[in-house]
């Protein structure tokens, strides 16, 4: 009865990172980084369903193993990616392991979009384009990751009540 | 189950107050990282824009009035003949200049940032 046992799901949430990550990589956007980053939904789901280590593997899976689908192992956008990722998944495992009493998977994501296109800025700041001009994105960008956070964190929170009933 | 805890309303509301209050900040502070230099026999001065002030330059033909306004900088009045300068009005982008040549007052809105954005070089 339920759910095989928390190690044996790490597997299924990194298919699931994958098979999100691999089609929106298809999706038109209208901005090269401009994403929205669905697979993010996995990593979420993974946070909050089996924890730091959980995440943290479904997040590699995600980055290394999307990355060498789509074509971008080690390219430039491949360190983009990660930094934005890297930074956006120690915010949210954070915030899980102070205040998961009080935030759900919704809150968890919207740190996490917003610490990604914070820490891509950062990135672009340093070592694309060093101009201190960029900051004046900083606020345009924060409102993005909200938005994008949000819509990502709403669909985790409603997988996660359809898999409750089932479980 | 609920789909929002209030954990979730209280970050997205920061983050979104976070966002939206910086945006006004720095969009309305911008143009700010422009100044005004203002050439003469006297000197050389500089201003950050935004401002509001009037200054008044002695020159070989008598004095000259530029006056700032917000972002904008204009010479006011001029004892020069053909007052070029004053009909050229107010000037706002980086780049524009306004001269008087007789009383040799050269006004000009430079922005500081050139040679460490991205259009350093067409500049």
């Amino acid at each position: 009865m339920g759910l095989p046992d928390k190690r044996s799901r790490i597997p299924i949430y990194g298919a699931l990172a994958l098979g999100l990550y691999t089609v929106e990589n298809y999706l038109p956007t209208p901005l090269p980084w401009l994403r929205l980053g669905i697979a993010n939904v996995a990593v979420v789901l993974a946070l909050d369903e089996l924890g730091v280590i959980g995440a943290v593997v479904v997040f590699f899976i995600k980055l290394i193993l999307g990355s060498i689908i789509t074509g971008r192992f080690l390219s430039p956008f491949f360190f983009f990616g990660a930094v934005g990722g890297v930074i956006s998944l120690a915010a949210m495992v954070l915030l899980w392991v102070l205040g998961r009493k009080a935030v759900s998977v919704v809150g968890i994501s919207v740190v996490g979009g917003v610490f990604h296109n914070i820490g891509q800025l950062l990135v672009a700041r340093f070592v694309l384009i060093q101009s201190s001009a960029l900051w004046r994105f900083l606020p345009v960008l924060v409102l993005i990751g909200v938005g994008t956070g949000t819509l990502i964190g709403i669909l985790a929170r409603l997988i996660q009540s359809r898999v409750k009933e089932y479980a | 189950m609920k789909i929002f805890k209030v954990g979730d309303i209280i970050l997205i509301a920061f983050f979104l107050v976070v966002g939206a209050g910086g945006g006004v900040l720095i969009w309305n502070k911008a143009g700010s990282g422009d100044v005004c230099v203002i050439k003469s026999v006297e000197g050389v001065q500089t201003i950050a824009l935004p401002a509001d002030t009037v200054v008044t330059l002695n020159g070989p033909v008598g004095t000259t009035v530029v006056e700032v306004r917000g972002k904008q900088v204009r010479v006011r009045d001029s004892d020069c003949r053909n007052k070029i300068c004053v009909r050229t009005g107010w000037i706002q982008s980086s780049g524009q200049m306004s001269v008087c040549a007789p009383n040799r007052v050269m006004v000009q809105i430079k922005s500081v940032k050139s040679g460490d954005g991205i259009d350093g070089i067409t500049r």
